[in-house]
């Protein structure tokens, strides 16, 4: 059973990855419970019994949709939660401007789709929408989310 | 390039029934290990016979537990975490797809499979695809003429800590020509000319270039290939401090 060993080998040399299937952008705002503007802070790691999540602060400058102040809170402050050690988790940055796509409740993640639901505005601009229709106008993104809560 | 080829086809031999793969994995819980052996079964062949080896290998539940026990996001059919160095694949009892399914995607990455099919875990799990790019072709021979004769272990496919012709006879066994874009007729004559074989590790003499190789399944053990490149994970930040809420 060599190849039993091999197999082991290869199991360990390949990356984890999370299975959670493509959500158009009408879907995902047909899911989302809130949906924001606004700018990430540092991290901090936060027990909840045996749960360790880490808590983005997220600053709104922006409601789109929803109730902020009904996302999960860390210091009094609107957080977006991540089960620590989860895997394929996007790359946040403290200061990183986002739009955010979120569900409400404390969960592994906050972003709907996983991690789909979460547009960073890099250098003024976003990458959205898709191949036929790319949308990198914040501006448009915003729109969009728009439109697609009225056809909600 | 040709000349590999023809070593290939060359050393294509009658090989006996394959031993069987044992995946390792550890199910937890009668519903998903069933679910697992389903997903194996789907891609076992006689030829290549699959079978799940509970002994070691990546965790598998059905929900979250323990340090893990946040809720799924509704989206997910499956996550991944390490949790004290341990890596385990959480199912998501309410996930967006079918258990199985779900099973069935998130193992295909996990061994590294193209797709869910007989034919993916084939050129996965033969070790012949020394590149990782989920195709054995000419590619990976080439890498494995250039170990031949080394005491490498990339192209050792028999494990014997040599590549020698005993490798080469497993990849023969799993080697499938693919249609080569038709040459231009002054191209086709430069290639048609002869020449001199100048790599010793090129061993046997040049048979026809259109005979395909006997489709038959490795008689010996293939090794352990070179990791495929993988997507680094996000950093999470440096040493949040823990902190109760």
């Amino acid at each position: 059973m060599r190849r039993g060993a091999w197999l082991a080998a290869l199991l360990a040399a390949t990356a984890g990855a999370t299975t959670a299937p493509p959500l158009t952008l009408a879907q995902q705002v047909g899911k989302a419970e809130v949906i924001v503007r606004g700018t990430l802070g540092p991290a901090v790691s936060v027990k909840e019994g045996e749960v360790t999540y880490l808590a983005y602060p997220l600053t709104v400058a922006e409601t789109i949709s929803g109730d902020a102040a009904r996302l999960p809170q860390n210091d009094g402050k609107p957080a977006l939660f991540f089960l620590q050690g989860l895997a394929d988790l996007p790359n946040l940055q403290s200061g990183q401007e986002v739009f955010a796509l979120l569900y409400i409740r404390k969960q592994d993640s906050p972003l709907v789709g996983f991690n789909q639901g979460l547009y960073p505005v890099t250098g003024g601009k976003v990458t959205a929408g898709d191949a036929k229709a790319p949308i990198t106008d914040p501006a448009k993104l915003r729109d969009a989310i728009r439109a697609a809560l009225e056809a909600k | 390039m040709k000349r590999l080829t023809f070593a290939a086809l060359l050393l294509s031999a009658a090989l006996g029934l394959a031993d069987a793969a044992g995946v390792k994995l550890q199910p937890q819980g009668d519903t998903l290990t069933r679910a697992v052996q389903a997903a194996l079964g789907a891609i076992s062949t006689k030829e290549l016979p699959v079978t799940l080896d509970t002994g070691s290998g990546t965790i598998l539940t059905l929900g979250g537990a323990g340090s893990s026990a946040a809720p799924f996001n509704p989206d997910v059919a499956a996550r991944v975490v390490t949790v004290a160095g341990t890596r385990r694949i959480e199912f998501n009892p309410a996930g967006p797809l079918p258990l199985l399914q779900a099973v069935q995607q998130e193992l295909a990455r996990e061994l590294g499979f193209k797709d869910w099919t007989a034919e993916a875990a084939r050129t996965r799990l033969s070790g012949a695809d020394l590149n990782g790019d989920g195709r054995i072709d000419l590619k990976d021979l080439a890498i494995l003429m250039e170990n031949y004769g080394k005491s490498s272990s990339v192209g050792d496919l028999n494990q014997d800590r040599k590549v020698d012709d005993a490798d080469l006879r497993i990849f023969s066994g799993q080697y499938k020509p693919t249609p080569e874009p038709q040459a231009k007729p002054e191209e086709k004559k430069a290639a048609e000319t002869p020449k001199k074989p100048t790599d010793p590790a090129a061993p046997g003499t040049t048979p026809p270039a259109d005979t395909a190789p006997k489709d038959a399944a490795p008689g010996t053990t293939p090794s352990p290939v070179p990791p495929s490149p993988v997507p680094p994970s996000p950093a999470p930040p440096a040493d949040p401090a823990p902190k109760q809420p």
